[in-house]
């Protein structure tokens, strides 16, 4: 990957990682602590930011020293971690629409559910197939 | 898959960092490499016995089941 490319794609993790911890201190402060489950997705959009931000930096590092920002092995990491979310995605998605009918949820709550789940589901999906590595 | 690429780089004299340098990949690969936790493409094992200018099959043994 060119410098530019590299340049241009640690600006926006580093710009979207900025506005997400942004956000999601404004709401913390916001809706104070009367809101436990508001507090509790809050706190996990802020752990996966913080997250992606430090492992940015540790690429940011590595470029620094002459190292690529990527390789195969962290390509093939990706992908699975990509593919493994997406599945369990869809599973929670489908749990949600069979537990809507026996709990009160609001349908658009739904959608955050699946888009938060799936965040999630990428970041401890991203962690396993990086720490066990065989492919 | 074993490979010899620890002890091909302490007879080379080259730290992780060099090697991942050398071949173009990040040095978590290098780490996954020598603990047989990771299986290259026919590019990197090519480019890596290139460095210590062996055969493919003198670096990564595979072993049979």
């Amino acid at each position: 990957m060119s410098n530019k490319k590299n340049r241009m794609r640690l600006y926006l993790i580093l710009g979207v990682s900025a506005a997400i911890i942004a956000t999601a201190i404004l709401m913390f402060f916001s809706v104070g602590f009367d809101n436990m489950p508001l507090m509790i997705v809050t706190f996990i959009i802020m752990l996966i930011s913080i997250g992606a931000l430090m492992m940015t930096l540790r690429q940011v590092r590595d470029v620094k020293d002459g190292l690529p920002m990527e390789d195969e092995r962290s390509k093939k990491v990706m992908q699975k971690a990509m593919s493994t979310s997406f599945l369990l995605m869809i599973y929670l998605l489908l749990a949600v629409g069979f537990v809507t009918d026996r709990v009160d949820i609001e349908p658009r709550h739904v959608s955050s559910i699946g888009i938060l789940g799936g965040a999630v589901f990428f970041f401890v999906s991203w962690f396993y197939y990086n720490w066990r590595g065989t492919f | 898959m074993r490979t010899r690429i620890k002890e091909l780089r302490a007879r080379f004299d080259l730290t992780q960092k060099e090697l991942a340098k050398k071949v173009g990949v990040r040095r978590e690969t290098i780490v996954f490499l020598e603990k047989g936790k990771y299986n290259p493409s026919l590019k990197l094992a090519y480019d890596i016995s290139r460095v210590f200018k062996m055969r493919i099959e003198d670096v990564f043994l595979m072993e049979k089941d």
